[in-house]
């Protein structure tokens, strides 16, 4: 794993911050278990050092994600963040992303979308400015 | 025009769909590299099998008034070369094993590509480490002859065949399912209670069981869930009282303190508690914030307060995590 100083990089995902966003980008194929959400949220927070966040996660390499792994994204995997935005652009995570947004519960505004543009949009909506 | 190869997937999620109808949930569909909408539609067959096998496992968790039993779902003696020694007649049910050809198999013919490759190295594993007695948990996914699914969390322990002389492994996994037994009486007993509806109310034979009960119907349940997202959205803010809640969410005190603990198995106000005490182990692990900040956050309303429930839940303080995480991390 590389750390530095604003970016991390796993074997699940890339994560970097800009300014109030923090970018999460799914590695290409990855399969989400619990363990794998865990270590997720672990990177995220210890990028984010104790501040919320809007996210911009790019979900379009996911290949599959099992209940334990969305409960856990869901619940714990929410905290210090303000609002999501997903990225999905294939039959796959449009469906996984509508699935986790209808029966998950969501302690924070989140969205998917198509477009990078549009979800930088409603990033935009929830900025502290 | 469908390809041969779309209409072999076509036919797998039939074929799951009708195991489905008929009350099975123990398979799910294999995943392929591609990435059209029939592989969307496994995708979601797949999730949607997990959500329904969970929430029908869930009521058995919840509700204690019910008996559950747990059997054996696989059960494979093997010896260390992988070779099936002996197996458990649902194995034939449940992997479609029908001849007997198929019965010499390796043990990992039966498992996915990537249960395979986590089977090997667990083998490998076993084989280097110097403890002769093994009993771990390891998660495989076997696949049966219709190309469905199952995985299933099994426990692997060695032992030695005094007979032969051999390290033998055996793999078993458990299911848990409602005593159909138990579920038949209820059934009998609720066509009684239904014939003799217009004969006097006699009380229930076991006493045991409250005598009142709210009824509740879907839109109870749907104001319920309504006070857990509302609860779990505002971890940080005092909770109202619980009429209060009720009355906003339209429910009354009675049908709310009931059916919270029906749906999930605790009561309000424990429910709250520990998902502040979730929140706040994460917060811990995985941020420098302090304890304090932490114990506000989560919406506690003293830091004395806060550790004790800590103490409470986990066994271990909050300080004392906080160390280990920060050790971890170095």
């Amino acid at each position: 794993m590389k750390n530095i100083s604003n970016h991390i990089e796993s074997e699940y995902a890339n994560f970097w911050i800009d300014g109030e966003i923090i970018f999460v980008v799914y590695k290409k194929g990855v399969v989400i278990d619990q363990k794998v959400a865990i270590k997720i949220v672990e990177d995220r927070l210890s990028l984010q050092q104790g501040k919320p966040f809007l996210v911009f996660c790019d979900a379009s390499g996911i290949k599959s994600i099992d209940k334990a792994a969305r409960n856990y994204l869901a619940i714990e995997g929410s905290i210090l963040i303000t609002a999501t935005a997903l990225l999905v652009n294939n039959p796959i995570t449009n469906v996984m992303s509508d699935f986790y947004l209808k029966t998950s519960s969501h302690p924070c505004p989140i969205q998917a979308f198509t477009e990078k543009k549009e979800a930088m949009a409603f990033l935009k909506t929830h900025t502290s400015e | 025009m469908l390809t041969a190869i779309h209409r072999e997937r076509l036919q797998r999620i039939h074929t799951i769909l009708v195991e489905f109808a008929s009350g099975n949930f123990l398979f799910k569909l294999e995943r392929t590299e591609m990435e059209d909408e029939i592989e969307a539609l496994v995708v979601l067959i797949n999730m949607t099998l997990e959500e329904i096998k969970d929430s029908f496992l869930h009521q058995g968790y919840v509700n204690l008034q019910e008996t559950y039993k747990q059997f054996i779902q696989l059960f494979f003696v093997l010896n260390m070369e992988d070779t099936i020694i002996a197996f458990n007649s649902r194995i034939q049910q449940l992997l479609f094993i029908e001849d007997k050809k198929q019965q010499e198999n390796a043990f990992s013919y039966f498992l996915t590509q990537d249960s395979k490759l986590k089977w090997k190295n667990f083998k490998s594993k076993i084989t280097t480490t110097k403890h002769n007695k093994i009993d771990e948990f390891l998660t495989l996914s076997f696949k049966t002859n219709q190309h469905l699914i199952l995985t299933t969390n099994c426990l692997i322990s060695t032992f030695l065949d005094k007979i032969s002389q051999q390290q033998r492994l055996i793999v078993t996994s458990i299911e848990i399912i409602k005593d159909s037994k138990e579920r038949e009486l209820a059934l009998l007993k609720a066509i009684n209670l239904g014939t003799k509806k217009n004969k006097v109310q006699k009380e229930t034979p076991h006493s045991s069981l409250p005598t009142k009960r709210a009824n509740l119907g879907a839109s109870d349940i749907r104001k319920i869930r309504g006070v857990h997202d509302h609860i779990m959205n505002n971890l940080g803010k005092p909770l109202s009282p619980l009429i209060e809640l009720a009355h906003s969410f339209g429910t009354n005190e009675y049908k709310l303190k009931y059916g919270f603990k029906k749906l999930y198995g605790q009561t309000v106000f424990r429910f709250l508690l520990h998902e502040r005490l979730r929140k706040a182990s994460i917060l811990i692990q995985h941020t420098d914030i302090q304890l304090k900040e932490v114990a506000y956050i989560t919406g506690f309303k003293s830091v004395p307060h806060f550790s004790k429930a800590f103490k409470e839940k986990y066994g271990y303080t909050a300080r004392d995590l906080r160390k280990q995480s920060h050790n971890d991390r170095l």
